[in-house]
């Protein structure tokens, strides 16, 4: 083919891309706008992506199971020790605890209080973490048809608040993790002697966790339990955030700033719960 | 795989298939590799390096498809995200006709304008993603160019060793 055929085949073919993105872009903002999941985005994140990820989640499972597995006996046993011993002091606690919560059923019951219900969660597995780059995101084997919505919150195994639903396909979704520059949430730090809990916004930095707008007289020492405010209504209140580091006042010294160190572990993900 | 007979077509469509694997190993492996906030981004250096063997139109087709990839998996700027990836294959595509395919100098070479490409045409489209951080997104960047060069001499020549680029010898013009 001669030169200029083939300069006018390269801009044709990238004329009808670009034509192409700005269509499936305004397919995806118009169905965003209608909290309608994107058909495109579904077919080849559900089609394509999930599949491969899961092969590889299960791949990776099963080399951890079965030869990982051979290289740590001496470890796997005193692991296994220790597992036994948290057993056991965690059987009586529950113990204890169950005939606490029935008491205190009897006693709302008594007293005509609402039953509270512990919230109903959905264990999901991480397919991918950290996707793309300048975006701490991950992605979940849970969608739609597991009865997944936007802004759905999402916790760690441990409790702690990993982030909110940010995009929903039939088959996963995407989380915006608390770390992402774009994630606020209310939140409080734990009082100490019953006054009132200082309250503050979390920013995600890139790497950290900010608490932002706390007064100039709040308490916030380093080593204190941050968690969710439910001011704002799209977080409940307490769920664990993470740890106060360090606290650092304003320059013009009428707030203060706190850097948390998250209570999840962000970089070793590999379940998850959403709060149904 | 290894076939000397391979056409363009198929070529794309491993380059295609290369491109889904990058973006699983992706989010499994690469925060695993993390170096002070930056990590490489995968498929890019495989958009850039395939579509670069490619060339032209083809570098474009599978610039498309990382970027609807990379948008359908990110969640956040999908326009921005779904542009970047097909302006910096086609860019990549046409680099074809200026490079020498096997200087050793190459690899990095198109990984780096590739990258820059990217996420120069990404920032411009979304600002958001750097406007209130550029500190932390130059930071970021930055390492992921570094780390993209480095990564990409294994995976370019993996796609030459698949033969990806190879032009198909007919000497008597019977499939032309």
């Amino acid at each position: 083919m001669p030169r200029s055929g083939r300069n006018n085949q390269r801009g044709i073919a990238l004329l009808t891309a670009l034509l192409l993105c700005g269509v499936l872009n305004a397919i995806h903002h118009q169905r965003q706008r209608r909290s309608l999941p994107d058909p495109v985005t579904g077919v080849v994140r559900d089609a394509a992506l999930i599949p491969a990820q899961t092969v590889t989640v299960q791949i990776a499972q099963w080399w951890r199971l079965h030869v990982g597995s051979l290289f740590a006996g001496p470890q796997l046993a005193q692991r296994n020790r220790i597992l036994n011993q948290q057993v056991l002091a965690l059987s009586g606690e529950n113990k204890q605890l169950l005939e606490a919560q029935q008491e205190n059923n009897r006693l709302r019951a008594l007293l005509d209080f609402e039953q509270k219900s512990p919230r109903p969660l959905l264990a999901a597995e991480v397919t991918a973490l950290k996707p793309i780059p300048h975006s701490e995101t991950l992605t979940l084997n849970r969608g739609l048809s597991s009865g997944v919505k936007l802004r759905t919150i999402v916790i760690a195994p441990n409790g702690a608040l990993i982030g909110q639903v940010l995009d929903v396909t039939p088959r996963s979704c995407t989380v915006l993790m608390m770390t992402d520059i774009g994630s606020s949430v209310g939140a409080q730090v734990r009082a100490r002697n019953n006054a009132k809990p200082p309250i503050g916004v979390c920013q995600g930095t890139g790497d950290s966790i900010h608490l932002t707008y706390l007064k100039s007289e709040d308490d916030v020492r380093p080593g204190d339990l941050v968690t969710t405010s439910g001011l704002g209504g799209v977080f409940p209140s307490d769920i664990p955030i993470g740890t106060v580091v360090s606290v650092q006042n304003d320059a013009t010294r009428s707030i203060k700033t706190a850097v948390v160190r998250p209570n999840a572990y962000f970089d070793s993900l590999e379940e998850a719960f959403l709060i149904r | 795989m290894i076939d000397s007979k391979m056409t363009p077509g198929i070529q794309t469509v491993v380059v295609v298939f290369c491109l889904l694997f990058a973006h699983v190993l992706q989010g499994r492996v690469a925060h695993a590799i993390e170096f002070r906030g930056a990590h490489p981004d995968l498929p890019l250096i495989v958009l850039a390096c395939g579509a670069t063997l490619l060339g032209g139109a083809r570098g474009t087709a599978v610039g498309l498809w990382s970027g609807l990839l990379t948008a359908s998996i990110a969640g956040v700027n999908y326009g921005s995200l779904l542009a970047s990836r097909t302006i910096a294959g086609a860019f990549a595509g046409n680099l074809q006709r200026s490079m020498l395919r096997d200087s050793i100098i190459v690899p990095p070479l198109i990984v780096f304008s590739t990258t820059v490409v990217a996420e120069f045409i990404y920032a411009v489209m979304a600002p958001n993603a750097w406007l209130h951080h550029w500190r932390l997104w130059m930071r970021q960047t930055g390492g992921e160019i570094a780390y993209n060069m480095v990564l990409s001499y294994p995976i370019y020549f993996l796609l030459r060793r698949i033969r990806i680029g190879h032009k198909v010898e007919d000497p008597f013009a019977l499939h032309s």
